[in-house]
């Protein structure tokens, strides 16, 4: 967002369209997996300021808020989050803890984390069992 | 006859070339005891050649004064460059007051991407061949919870896998460590704040920790550890991550170089999806007491009684 406001492109003052998404801009590549049902920008997106959110109650909140957002459904989740028990930690656990926001690690457009590449596995012993491999209880037969 | 012949020209050979070597030996002790530098007496043949002088004669770690440590920090910090060409910086970071450190570990966000045992093996400066890692991450079937079943050599193009879930395995770092009690020469002990560690100049190697342990987390270092320069991490510290000598044990230390200077494990600062949880437990503030409060935490293997301070949780 910092690096790519809203506002580059949509005026700061001007009202947004849903046509955008349907009808071919950038937007329109924009894959929404969230909520099946749901097809409406301006759940989340304001349609007065581009760069700023809506609550369901209409309030208007920056992105640094999303956590208000996102709680609306997520609740526990929220809840979790403010704890510390969901979500990464960063910074120093004495004296800083930054805790990162929901979009800084969650596409809140596809929030389910993708799949990812494992780093390769560890290189398997040539002598000896080979512990941790056995898939049935029985010990593979040695090379 | 032509084979007596060859015989006793052997026999010449072989008598000549002990000589040849006695004579040196001689010769090279006499310089030493002239010189009357002990430091500066090679590599004995009959000591293996990982012992120098100054290791052999070297002072249990509790025992060393700073002035001691000085001296083997700078010791070791040479042999470093000698052999991996790399200059480093040993520190010895003091057990912080009032700190038990914790770790939690989220096994429903655990993808087992293994960015973890990167970091770790980059960190820790692990040997690269004969590989050493001190994570291992088993693969499990869902619904089920017998680690002799897991996989660790699963390959992963796209994780988590289908009906697999992971449990990232490494030192517990337990409060009734076996592998301390089983250390015949107390190479091994617990720090105040919790942390297993090894004084590796004083470990003799015989592995009986490594019986002992029962996750698996201690790694021997069968080899000289092979690393290339620009692999070696410089900010090292003796208990944990400087570069260990051959025949010598080496397991996780929670990263006690940094997070006795307050920053997160390096396993944690990679994990992707936060599923690793890091604190001190004796501040009810921190994360990892409101987590053990609020979760259904467990720890592997409870019944042996090792009491680790690594506990496991699913989110509800
Ligand atoms: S996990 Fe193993 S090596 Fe670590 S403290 Fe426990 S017994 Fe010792
Ligand atoms: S291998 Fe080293 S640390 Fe382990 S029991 Fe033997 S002397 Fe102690």
């Amino acid at each position: 967002m910092k690096f790519y406001p809203c506002s580059a492109c949509h005026l700061p003052s001007s009202s947004l369209t849903a046509r955008g998404q349907r009808e071919g801009n950038r937007h329109q590549k924009m894959e929404f997996k969230h909520m099946p049902e749901v097809k409406e920008c301006f759940m989340c997106h304001a349609h007065q300021n581009p760069n700023k959110l809506v609550l369901l109650d209409g309030q208007l909140i920056s992105y640094e808020q999303v956590p208000l957002l996102c709680g609306q459904c997520h609740g526990l989740k929220k809840g979790e989050w403010e704890k510390g028990l969901h979500g990464r930690l960063e910074g120093n656990w004495q004296t800083q803890k930054i805790k990162p926001i929901c979009i800084e690690c969650h596409d809140a457009h596809k929030p389910k984390f993708p799949p990812f590449k494992a780093f390769p596995p560890p290189i398997r012993p040539k002598l000896g069992t080979q512990k941790g491999e056995s898939k049935h209880g029985m010990d593979p037969p040695l090379p | 006859m032509e084979w007596t012949h060859r015989f006793r020209k052997w026999i010449e050979h072989r008598s000549k070339q002990k000589l040849s070597r006695r004579t040196f030996l001689k010769g090279l002790f006499a310089g030493g005891a002239s010189l009357g530098v002990a430091s500066s007496l090679p590599p004995s043949p009959y000591i293996s050649d990982r012992y120098t002088w100054e290791n052999f004669f070297q002072k249990h770690y509790k025992e060393m004064t700073s002035r001691d440590k000085e001296k083997v920090f700078a010791r070791i910090e040479r042999e470093t460059k000698q052999n991996y060409k790399a200059d480093v910086k040993i520190s010895d970071p003091p057990a912080l007051p009032g700190v038990k450190f914790v770790y939690c570990l989220n096994l429903s966000a655990c993808n087992g991407s293994r960015y973890c045992v990167k970091a770790c093996v980059e960190e820790n400066n692990q040997s690269r061949n004969p590989q050493i890692q001190y994570i291992k991450v088993l693969e499990l079937d869902r619904g089920s919870f017998n680690l002799e079943k897991s996989n660790r050599y699963y390959e992963g193009e796209s994780v988590p896998r289908e009906g697999k879930f992971y449990i990232p395995v490494q030192c517990m770092q337990c409060d009734n460590p076996p592998c301390v009690k089983a250390c015949p020469v107390q190479a091994t002990w617990k720090e105040p704040d919790g942390i297993v560690v090894i004084d590796y100049d004083w470990c003799i190697g015989c592995r009986y920790c490594q019986v002992a342990c029962p996750y698996e987390a201690r790694n021997f270092n069968l080899a000289d550890p092979s690393l290339e320069p620009q692999e070696v991490n410089p900010n090292q510290s003796y208990l944990s991550n400087r570069i260990r000598p051959r025949g010598v044990m080496e397991k996780c230390t929670f990263c006690l170089h940094r997070v006795r200077q307050g920053r997160y494990p390096a396993c944690l600062e990679a994990c992707p999806t936060g599923a690793r949880k890091f604190g001190n437990i004796l501040d009810p503030e921190s994360e990892v007491s409101k987590i053990l409060k609020a979760k259904k935490a467990f720890v592997l293997k409870e019944e042996l009684n090792t009491v680790p301070s690594f506990f496991y949780y699913f989110d509800d």
